[in-house]
């Protein structure tokens, strides 16, 4: 490569952007046709991406995303905190278990943030977690658990916003958690999760528009946040689906 | 300049929201672009685009900054995603022109051949700087500091960026 040719094309290049004459006068004939060939596809280029742009609407949506997950606690540091606390997570369920009898479990299933039980139930969410090793059955889970903390937000109080937005970011945490174990999964068991996958986030969206109006100011704006994620997971799995391409006919045991 | 840049990503490390905001707005439309490039699609690439931030978030406290600048290490992110995605939709990440066996993976072009095709066949390093150079308005010195390469290379990959696809538009035409 001719790195004199190089320099010229770059000079000629921000000669063009700023307005000054771009093709040097001590070129040859050749080497002028083939610079202002080079010059005509930069322009060509420079066309093309600035159009190719992201939206502002992304653009905004995507930095409070980031720098409401930066107010949590890393991935590791959370997986060392679920480690350090799962056996006291244990003995904290198998002690109330003891005491209030095997129903208890049962019963804190029931329970809402701020009640007596709840910590019983988050302990053993992060219980059924630890032990449930399989990707479809960790997946199912976390679908299931995002499905609860909905029922939750709708339960608490309207002086309780900061909860509430807590605990719909929360929902996002787990269909994303969700999400990454589905994409992980083989294709033969994709399929069918992705289908429950859409049709979640799409009662997720009708929940969230609903209950919007009526939450405190606070946990409408993480309402509106919970909405756009549920909206680009939901457009996601679609395109995932279509991915996979169609179903595959099951076996036809008629056949001769 | 030098410090201000490494204070800048330690208060990164420290998830500091002001430091955070101030790398992915300098950085979020060059790697936008970049996947856009690569795969097509505005609604991919928008996706894409979330999981190399999240990816990055979740990365910044190993990353060192001696070793590599920070938007170098967000190309790198990019490039293993768009990678991961060809993978798992069951397509080829398409040959650039230089890394195949031949010129001739170029014959394979649809009909309608468009600049963002040819561009596709170029190295990923041929893209960043075309996208910093032409979306970014960057000068080949800002370039060559933001990619962690000498001017002289940031030139060359330039011309052998524009030169590869002025004669894989000639072919379209």
């Amino acid at each position: 490569m001719n790195t004199n040719f190089d320099s010229i094309l770059d000079e000629s290049l921000e000669g063009s952007a700023s307005g000054k004459e771009p093709v040097p006068k001590d070129l040859t004939s050749q080497e002028v046709k083939e610079l202002q060939g080079l010059l005509a596809t930069a322009q060509q280029v420079k066309g093309d991406l600035q159009k190719a742009a992201p939206s502002p609407q992304f653009v905004a949506w995507l930095e409070a995303r980031l720098l409401q997950r930066a107010q949590e606690p890393g991935e590791a540091d959370r997986l060392r905190t679920r480690m350090a606390l799962w056996p006291r997570a244990v003995l904290a369920s198998l002690t109330l278990v003891l005491v209030l009898g095997a129903g208890s479990v049962w019963a804190a299933q029931g329970s809402g943030p701020g009640e007596v039980l709840y910590p019983l139930k988050r302990s053993s969410e992060q219980v059924a977690l630890w032990v449930i090793r399989d990707p479809r059955g960790r997946a199912n889970l976390h679908l299931i658990f995002a499905d609860r903390r909905l029922g939750e937000v709708e339960r608490l109080k309207e002086n309780q916003d900061e909860l509430q937005a807590l605990i719909l970011q929360e929902v996002t945490e787990d269909t994303d958690q969700a999400w990454t174990l589905i994409s992980q999964l083989p294709p033969e068991n994709r399929r069918d999760f992705i289908l429950r996958f859409v049709q979640d986030r799409e009662r997720h969206q009708e929940f969230l528009r609903k209950i919007h109006d009526r939450l405190p100011p606070r946990a409408q704006q993480a309402v509106l946040r919970a909405l756009e994620s549920a909206r680009r997971d939901h457009d996601r799995a679609l395109r995932a689906l279509q991915e996979l391409g169609p179903p595959s006919d099951p076996p036809n045991n008629n056949k001769p | 300049m030098e410090k201000e840049l490494q204070d800048l990503i330690r208060r990164a490390q420290r998830y500091d929201r002001e430091a955070l905001s101030e790398i992915y707005r300098a950085h979020v439309q060059a790697i936008y672009r970049y996947i856009y490039v690569r795969v097509g699609r505005p609604d991919v690439a928008e996706d894409l685009t979330s999981e190399v931030f999240l990816k990055a978030l979740e990365s910044i406290r190993t990353f060192d900054y001696r070793g590599i600048p920070v938007a170098a290490w967000l190309f790198r992110i990019a490039h293993d995603r768009v990678v991961d995605y060809f993978r798992k939709a069951g397509r080829e990440v398409p040959i650039a022109i230089g890394e195949g066996p031949s010129e001739d993976s170029s014959s394979d072009h649809p009909a309608g051949l468009t600049l963002r095709w040819a561009m596709e066949r170029l190295t990923s390093e041929q893209q960043q700087v075309l996208i910093l150079r032409f979306g970014e308005g960057r000068t080949s010195r800002e370039i060559a500091k933001i990619l962690g390469k000498t001017e002289g290379a940031v030139k060359a990959l330039q011309h052998r960026a524009l030169a590869t696809l002025r004669r894989l538009l000639e072919k379209s035409e």
